[in-house]
């Protein structure tokens, strides 16, 4: 054979048995691209493959966030490529794909998974669909708790407060003593969910899934009155110049002493570790106005979709039942720094803070999950931009007209079917 | 030559015609007439990009669209950096340009200093003007402290108000090198005899500039205006990446407001009738300059 003939032959074989190898693996896809996410995913791969180490599995990573995952996945499924397992968010976003038809339900790859049968009824309500059961919940983060600078308390002899009077009491002291109160960011999603406590404390746990339902007029006076709260308690004492600020900026302007308190979910406190802040040392946490012993928490959910191959599907099974398990849940959940779902999961490799959000998890009245994920994708959307424009500046009288445009597009998705009674 | 020879040999010639164009035209059906059919005739449907069914609604998505206030801020930002590309960083280039055009010593590392910014990825470009941006340790906020000027520091991205003017500086100052090489390049070959010329008659800079100069420079403006016109209607990555559109979509464009319905709120439809109002709106405006470029193309001596 001619060299050029055997080089060509080499060469094909190569990329043949590459494809080959590419069609056996069963993909995994997230968006966890680095750090401390990245690493907790190598983790439970890991823990996967000690439990199944025959099942072929590989990762990829989908550079962005929930968005470009449905980009990539809408690709995916015209080309008839899908993967068999992928990161998704919970409650709307999983159901938007069931309507679709392009996710499968889990319920018979995971009975029996030690733990499955003890996750919260607040965590099994937004992975389930119509009684089935669609996505395995990775990790919990709270977002719920406010973060405060235990120097800056100390200093002026502060109590972290247990109610919205007493909120508003620290918050004036910590400004007249010249610093700012409280921190926030720009975007659609940050204000909104400082909003969550009050509306919780407001309308009670019923009428905070009745709110994500759909079933409850954003009109409704305790709606106003619970945002009016808020908008007394929280948003008077924002930060000055928050809308120029991501989460992770205000994060560095918290870590450097300006601001005494941010509330924007506990991922804050693997920022604040990077930064060289302890839990009970340099910070502390206490639930917001309004929670009394409850949390409200969003998690990461792992899906598998419909119609693949079954060799696919079975190693996507293996992997989901490696994720749901405790050891799998502990894994990921040690280096995530974030709560694992599974009751069962061990907590002796989580961070101060870690062992301190569990037990709170743990000891809460409720598990509540983030109402934005509960309501109608664009829903969600609009009142998070609205919300965060009306905390720019504060007035009643706008509130009134946040409220009526959101009871519109209420009206109009009951009329088309888009909201789920979670 | 025979006839059938000369016939062969004309038919051999129109094969080969075709064979070239076969390619081209291929790919033109394929990746454009193609592509905007289909996205035109999403925009008819309510679909959510994932479910394979769609649902006939006609021109409900285009009625929608025409009825919401953020459309068309959307469509008043593109206009207001249409105005922005055609004017700041086309003047920025032209004035660099004559400022550096043998005058400096350097030049060669002028040139590099001023176009480097283009070759940067807008994505780089926005989160160094994110951190130049930031309202407490902003270098532009530090340093307008540090001149006594406390006063005139800014809420630079977080201000509804500037937030969009914000962003276009970031464009200028990544965008002008560009406009430099090309006016540059196109003074560099303005032949010098024109200028001595019109010195020994007697003409100041000023009569040389307006007389000689710029008509000479005009195919370069042409370019330079065609191009930063294009751009600022398929505008994307330097407002996403920078604001994401915000605050409360106040630097919204049209690509950032189809990719946010697209993609963040499932509305594949309504997305794909934006798309469909931003070509026809590019092509509005992008066509007479179409035009006169193929104009010039054919009339120019081969």
């Amino acid at each position: 054979m001619k060299p050029l003939a055997k080089s060509i032959l080499a060469a094909s074989t190569a990329l043949g048995l590459a494809g080959a190898a590419q069609a056996q693996d069963a993909e995994i896809w997230t968006y966890w691209a680095s750090g401390a996410e990245a690493d907790a995913l190598t983790a439970l791969m890991g823990v996967t493959a000690e439990q199944y180490p025959d099942t072929p599995l590989a990762t990829r990573v989908i550079t962005g966030n929930t968005a470009e995952m449905r980009r990539a996945l809408q690709t995916a499924f015209l080309g008839g490529q899908p993967p068999a397992v992928y990161q998704s968010g919970m409650a709307q976003e999983l159901k938007s794909f069931v309507d679709a038809g392009r996710i499968a339900p889990i319920d018979a790859y995971v009975e029996g998974v030690e733990g499955a049968a003890e996750l919260p009824d607040g965590v099994r309500r937004v992975v389930s669909v119509d009684g089935q059961l669609y996505g395995v919940p990775l990790n919990m983060h709270v977002v719920s708790n406010v973060f405060y600078n235990r120097a800056i308390f100390d200093e002026l002899g502060l109590e972290a407060p247990a109610n919205a009077e007493e909120f508003q009491a620290v918050a004036a002291a910590i400004e007249e003593a010249g610093y700012q109160a409280m921190g926030n960011a720009g975007g659609p999603g940050w204000t909104m969910y400082t909003t969550y406590s009050f509306l919780y404390g407001g309308l009670g746990e019923d009428g905070y899934y009745a709110l994500g339902s759909g079933e409850m007029a954003f009109t409704d006076p305790a709606v106003k009155a619970a945002l009016t709260e808020w908008s007394e308690t929280y948003a008077e004492h924002f930060m000055d110049d928050w809308t120029g600020y991501t989460w992770s900026d205000t994060g560095g302007v918290f870590a450097n002493g300006d601001v005494a308190m941010y509330q924007v979910g506990d991922w804050l406190s693997a920022y604040l570790a990077d930064a060289g802040w302890d839990y009970g040392d340099q910070y502390g946490f206490f639930p917001a106005p309004g929670m009394d012993g409850s949390v409200v928490m969003q998690m990461d959910v792992m899906a598998m979709t419909s119609g693949i191959e079954e060799a696919a599907a079975e190693a996507g099974a293996d992997f989901l039942r490696a994720s749901l398990s405790p050891e799998g849940q502990a894994a990921f959940n040690n280096v995530k720094v974030s709560v694992a779902p599974n009751p069962l999961a061990a907590t002796d490799g989580y961070s101060a803070y870690g062992k301190a959000a569990a037990e709170e998890i743990g000891s809460a009245a409720a598990v509540i999950p983030n109402l934005k994920n509960l309501l109608p994708v664009r829903l969600g959307d609009e009142f998070g931009t609205l919300i965060a424009a009306y905390a720019e500046a504060p007035d009643a009288d706008d509130l009134d007209g946040i409220l009526e445009t959101l009871e519109d597009m209420r009206q109009e998705m009951l009329e088309t079917g888009e909201f789920v009674r979670w | 030559m025979p006839m059938h020879a000369r016939s062969t040999h004309k038919l051999q010639k129109t094969l080969v015609f075709a064979a070239f164009l076969a390619l081209p035209i291929a790919f033109f059906l394929a990746a454009y007439v193609y592509a905007v059919g289909y996205t035109g005739f999403v925009s008819l449907h309510r679909w959510d990009g994932i479910s394979p069914t769609m649902q006939f609604i006609g021109l409900g998505n285009y009625e929608r669209l025409m009825g919401e206030s953020r459309f068309w801020h959307a469509v008043a930002n593109n206009l207001r950096w249409l105005v922005f590309y055609l004017v700041v960083p086309s003047v920025t280039g032209l004035l660099l340009a004559l400022l550096v055009d043998g005058k400096l010593k350097g030049e060669g590392a002028i040139k590099t200093f001023i176009f480097l910014p283009y070759i940067i990825a807008p994505v780089a470009v926005a989160a160094v003007w994110r951190w130049l941006y930031l309202p407490d340790g902003g270098l532009f906020n530090t340093l307008l402290t540090d001149m006594g000027l406390p006063g005139a520091t800014q809420n630079w991205l977080g201000d509804r108000d500037i937030a969009t003017y914000s962003v276009m500086m970031a464009a200028l100052w990544s965008t002008a090198g560009f406009s430099f090489l090309v006016f540059f390049s196109g003074l560099r070959s303005i032949p010098q005899e024109l200028f001595e010329a019109a010195r020994v008659d007697g003409a100041n800079a000023w009569t040389i500039f307006w007389k000689i100069t710029l008509p000479h420079l005009w195919p370069s403006t042409v370019l330079v205006l065609g191009l930063f016109g294009i751009e600022a209607m398929r505008l994307f990555d330097i407002v996403w990446s920078t604001t994401g559109g915000g605050p409360s979509r106040a630097s919204e464009v049209l690509a950032t407001q189809l990719y946010d319905v697209a993609f963040a709120t499932f509305q594949m439809g309504k997305a794909s009738a934006i798309g469909i109002v931003q070509l026809i709106l590019a092509a509005i405006l992008i066509l007479p300059y179409i035009i006169y470029i193929t104009r010039r193309i054919e009339e120019a001596p081969e």
